[in-house]
């Protein structure tokens, strides 16, 4: 199986977090968020359709009852083959990680 | 604060429209998303300015995209568009060969259009230097007539009476008094180009000198300035300036001039070049060429050209309108018979010329050199526009033909999502990729037929002028121009096939394509017939006006210009030269025909018992007794000027028929012994009515003429040889020639040259409407040849199979051509009465003019005919002799 890259990884737990409010803008504002940069809207689509084509996520639809212009919004939700890409990713990190200190936090 | 609620409304709108309306939908919704969160987080300018750079992102992003991936799609383009053009190579040949005669052209046309608009445009003071002219006006405020010379008396009134003349210079030429000879050392040279001037003229006129200084150069009298390449004829290897020269003319008589410059030759747009100009101020000495020149006195003989300098700000129209009250004040009154006093005003004017009108507009009778003709100018220019558009009708209709052939590429790619933009930009990319091959193609084509063209036209064209900016932003429009009228129809005709009918093979040929093709060579066709019947009725025109009946006899006649040795013995001069048998007649005249009439100082007649006193113009010829006789002009009532009758040298006046039609007598025998006077105080009677004849160009009608005899004012030595014996005839008028003017170069013209002179505009015009239209007729040749064969080739099956059912290859061609010639006689009756039309109102500027008769139109027709039925004959007789088995073997 392939390794996800980096990007895809951190959409990936975006989606996870925001569970059932995650669509373009709010994948995105999550992503700024923990990189601590400001992202594009458009930049996340990229990955994210990549994602979609490898079935690590699938897009339902939307919540009903509101109004019809948010119809619009392609909400996308983590598949269980997503979930264990993810988890297959922590794992490969916390064998790497194992027995070494983080640099930034022990060594001053 | 509604407003601050919705976001920015210009990079919404820049970003749906670079990215399409449905692509940027989607960004847009987040972007709006996003401005709503912000406008809560961080407030409305920040959200503001975030949306603002998030907008601008996508949108550069869009637009390298696109630029990225339009480069394979070009790519693409170009690349089917040299397959196309490679595969049917006969076919692109018949376009770009068609496109580049075309275009050449227009090129050449524009060159020419260029030349002659921009006649005396390096002068300094362009904008402000100007020509005063007469004008004649009838009673009723119309111009009668008018001369480029003006009378110089009137230089020191408007010079004193106009702040707006800065400087006001005459110029005087010298070839208007008989013929100058310029004598260095031994040799005697007759010189045409020679003028006198004052020294003021170098301030008006921009004429460089590279030897001397213009300020003094015409200053001194017995001075003169010669141009580079005569100061170079005269002393090849030594400067000029300083040295002398013999100059000899009938009003100067011979002087002795000094070299005080050397000018650079006029550049050859230049409304006058002068070979020699010397200074007016030499005519001071003869006592009484000084109050003619420059007194106030002259105010009737037009002999100088008038130029001035405006001051700054000027404007010659308000000068123009100020000048009636001018005239009216320096000119005297005059009274009529009836006691009414005529302002002097309503009989005659002055015009105030800008020097940049003088080529193209002025066409005076006696312009220093002939002008350009704007009604000519504009006809090129049409006929250019319609050569052009005939080429690109071949282009349209060439590739709409072919499009069936195209249709496949064209489904095909309307199916892998070729939008119909995107189509008809591909089919417009490979029209401006031939319009730009023929374009070069044509610059080539035009460049090496320039010097032809320039000697057609009679003028020295450069190739430079298509390189100013003014020309190639012509030429970029026309490149344009002719790119969008070839490629517009096509791209919009074939990117509308639809994709589904195309891929089930339903489409073939549209009946709407076909009809619009056959329209357009009836376009075609029509414009080649009316100028095929242009150059028919020109032609019939220009041999009328060498073959018509002038009046007299214009064989043989041989003309020359006369000195005052020549006039002085005349007795003795006729006589020598009537000894040998070869000489028939030989006369003196002031005027000859060929010339033109320019004095008219007025006539007493008495007729039916009243006085009239010149009521009209009637020009004066003063001639030598035999001139009637050596022209062999036909007397309609009296008698001939006589040795008989001593008196005829002193009161005998002949008139010619028009004369006595306006005169008011019933006929030619009434008029006869009647007394007349004319002014200068002679008086006398009519001896002699002669037939009507025409001494100037047959553009003019035949004026009222009185002649009489003085000898002394003669200008021109006419002379009658016997019919094949031209030759001895020449030799003996040489050797009495030599004997009274030993040393002058022995000069003379003959007079049917000398008339056919007069139509040179015309000749000149005919040669270049013959090749155009020729050129024309060949363009619309190559179109209906391409569209013969495409047709042949569609209808293989067909021919395959009537030839199976027993047609013969005759019968198949006649059957395509009659289909052609339906067409090609449809433009025939559409041309005839529109080619009627132009002809009849082309005739009109001629006095005397043909009628336009039925045979330009018969041949014409004939011609077209012919032509097209070769031409598709040349293509479908391959087609219809083939073997059927070959055309059916795949169905």
């Amino acid at each position: 199986m392939k390794l996800l890259s980096r990007i895809e990884e951190i959409i990936l737990l975006a989606v996870l977090r925001l569970g059932a409010d995650a669509y373009g803008l709010t994948i995105c504002r999550e992503v700024s968020r923990v990189t601590e940069k400001d992202w594009l809207v458009g930049a996340i689509y990229a990955p994210l359709a990549r994602l979609h084509k490898n079935g690590h996520v699938e897009i339902r639809p939307g919540p009903q009852g509101v109004d019809p212009a948010e119809n619009r919004r392609i909400y996308y939700l983590v598949t269980p083959q997503g979930l264990e890409a993810l988890g297959e990713t922590r794992r490969i990190t916390a064998r790497g990680w194992l027995g070494l200190s983080d640099p930034k936090t022990e060594r001053p | 604060m509604p407003d601050s609620l919705s976001p920015p409304r210009l990079p919404r709108r820049i970003l749906a429209w670079i990215g399409g309306r449905d692509r940027a939908f989607g960004a847009l919704r987040d972007l709006e998303d996003l401005y709503l969160f912000d406008l809560k987080e961080i407030g409305p300018r920040a959200a503001r300015r975030r949306y603002r750079r998030q907008a601008a992102a996508a949108a550069f992003g869009y637009l390298r995209n696109q630029f990225f991936w339009s480069f394979p799609m070009l790519n693409n383009y170009l690349k089917i568009a040299w397959r196309n053009i490679t595969r049917r190579k006969g076919l692109a040949f018949l376009n770009i060969f068609g496109l580049s005669v075309g275009l050449a052209v227009c090129l050449s046309i524009l060159i020419y259009y260029r030349h002659e608009t921009s006649y005396d445009d390096d002068h300094e003071f362009r904008d402000r230097i100007v020509r005063f002219e007469p004008r004649f006006l009838n009673p009723d405020g119309s111009v009668r007539g008018g001369f480029a010379t003006l009378a110089p008396g009137f230089v020191p009134l408007l010079e004193t009476d106009f702040p707006a003349v800065e400087k006001i210079a005459r110029l005087v030429s010298l070839s208007s008094f008989g013929d100058t000879f310029v004598t260095n050392g031994e040799s005697v040279t007759r010189e045409p180009r020679v003028f006198l001037a004052d020294a003021a003229l170098f301030e008006i006129f921009s004429l460089p000198l590279v030897e001397g200084d213009s300020r003094s150069a015409l200053s001194e009298p017995n001075t003169v300035v010669l141009s580079s390449t005569t100061a170079r004829r005269y002393f090849p290897d030594s400067p000029a300036l300083g040295r002398m020269l013999k100059l000899e003319n009938r009003i100067s008589g011979p002087i002795l001039v000094r070299i005080a410059g050397v000018m650079k030759d006029a550049p050859l747009n230049s409304h006058f070049h002068c070979d020699i100009l010397g200074s007016l101020a030499s005519v001071k000495a003869v006592r009484s060429l000084d109050a003619y020149f420059y007194g106030t006195t002259n105010l009737t003989d037009n002999v100088a050209y008038i130029y001035a300098r405006l001051a700054p700000g000027a404007s010659a129209a308000s000068l123009e309108a100020s000048l009636p009250a001018f005239l009216d004040r320096v000119l005297p009154t005059r009274t009529t018979e009836d006691g009414q006093t005529l302002r002097p005003s309503s009989r005659y004017g002055l015009i105030v010329r800008p020097v940049s009108e003088i080529h193209l507009q002025a066409r005076n009778n006696n312009e220093i050199e002939p002008g350009g003709d704007p009604k000519m100018l504009s006809l090129f220019i049409l006929i250019a526009g319609l050569i052009l558009a005939v080429a690109c009708i071949n282009f349209v209709n060439l590739a709409t033909a072919r499009a069936s052939k195209r249709a496949r590429e064209v489904g095909l790619r309307k199916v892998v999502g070729g939008r119909r933009k995107t189509l008809a930009f591909q089919f417009m990319l490979e029209s401006v990729m031939i319009v730009f091959v023929s374009m070069v193609a044509g610059l080539a084509l035009a460049r090496l037929t320039l010097p032809a063209f320039s000697s057609m036209a009679g003028r020295p064209l450069s190739f430079a002028a298509v390189l100013e900016p003014g020309s190639l932003l012509i030429l970029a429009g026309v490149f344009l121009l002719a790119s969008l009228v070839s490629g517009l129809y096509p791209a919009a005709y074939i990117s509308g096939f639809r994709p589904a009918a195309i891929l089930r093979g339903e489409l073939t040929r549209g009946s709407r394509g076909a009809l619009f093709r056959k329209i357009m060579v009836v376009f075609q066709f029509a414009v080649s017939v009316v100028l095929i019947i242009g150059v028919g009725v020109v032609g019939r025109q220009m041999r009328f006006l060498r073959e018509v009946d002038l009046g007299f006899d214009r064989e043989n006649v041989i003309l020359m210009p006369v000195s005052s040795e020549i006039i002085g013995s005349w007795e003795d001069v006729h006589r020598e030269l009537a000894a040998d048998t070869a000489v028939l007649d030989a006369s003196l005249s002031k005027r000859a025909p060929s010339g033109s009439l320019q004095d008219a100082p007025g006539f007493l007649a008495t007729v039916n018992g009243t006085l009239v006193r010149s009521s009209f113009s009637m020009p004066h010829n003063r001639v030598s007794r035999e001139f009637f006789r050596t022209y062999r002009m036909r007397f309609v009532a009296g008698r001939d000027f006589s040795e008989d009758f001593p008196t005829d040298a002193t009161e005998a006046f002949v008139l010619n028929e028009t004369a006595v039609r306006r005169l008011g007598w019933a006929s030619p025998e009434e008029a006869v012994g009647r007394p007349f006077s004319v002014a200068g105080g002679r008086n006398g009677r009519v001896i002699g009515v002669t037939a009507d004849f025409n001494y100037e160009s047959l553009h003019k009608e035949i004026v009222p003429i009185v002649t009489y005899i003085v000898p002394g004012q003669a200008n021109t030595l006419s002379v009658r040889l016997a019919a094949g014996r031209v030759e001895d005839g020449l030799n003996h008028v040489r050797s009495v020639w030599n004997r009274y003017r030993p040393g002058f170069p022995f000069e003379f013209d003959f007079l049917d040259d000398r008339l056919n002179g007069l139509y040179q505009n015309e000749e000149r015009m005919m040669r270049m409407f013959r090749a155009f239209s020729g050129l024309a007729v060949l363009v619309a040749c190559l179109g209906l040849f391409g569209l013969a064969s495409y047709a042949a080739e569609q209808r293989i099956r067909e021919i395959g199979i009537r030839k199976v059912m027993g047609a013969s290859a005759g019968r198949i061609v006649a059957m395509f051509s009659a289909e052609f010639g339906r067409w090609i006689c449809a433009a025939i009756l559409l041309a005839w009465p529109v080619g009627y039309v132009l002809m009849k109102k082309w005739l009109g500027g001629f006095a005397y003019k043909t009628s336009i008769g039925w045979a330009p139109f018969i041949v014409s027709a004939v011609l077209a005919i012919a032509i097209a039925l070769a031409t598709v004959v040349s293509r479908t007789l391959r087609a219809a002799s083939a073997n059927p088995a070959e055309s059916l073997r795949h169905e």
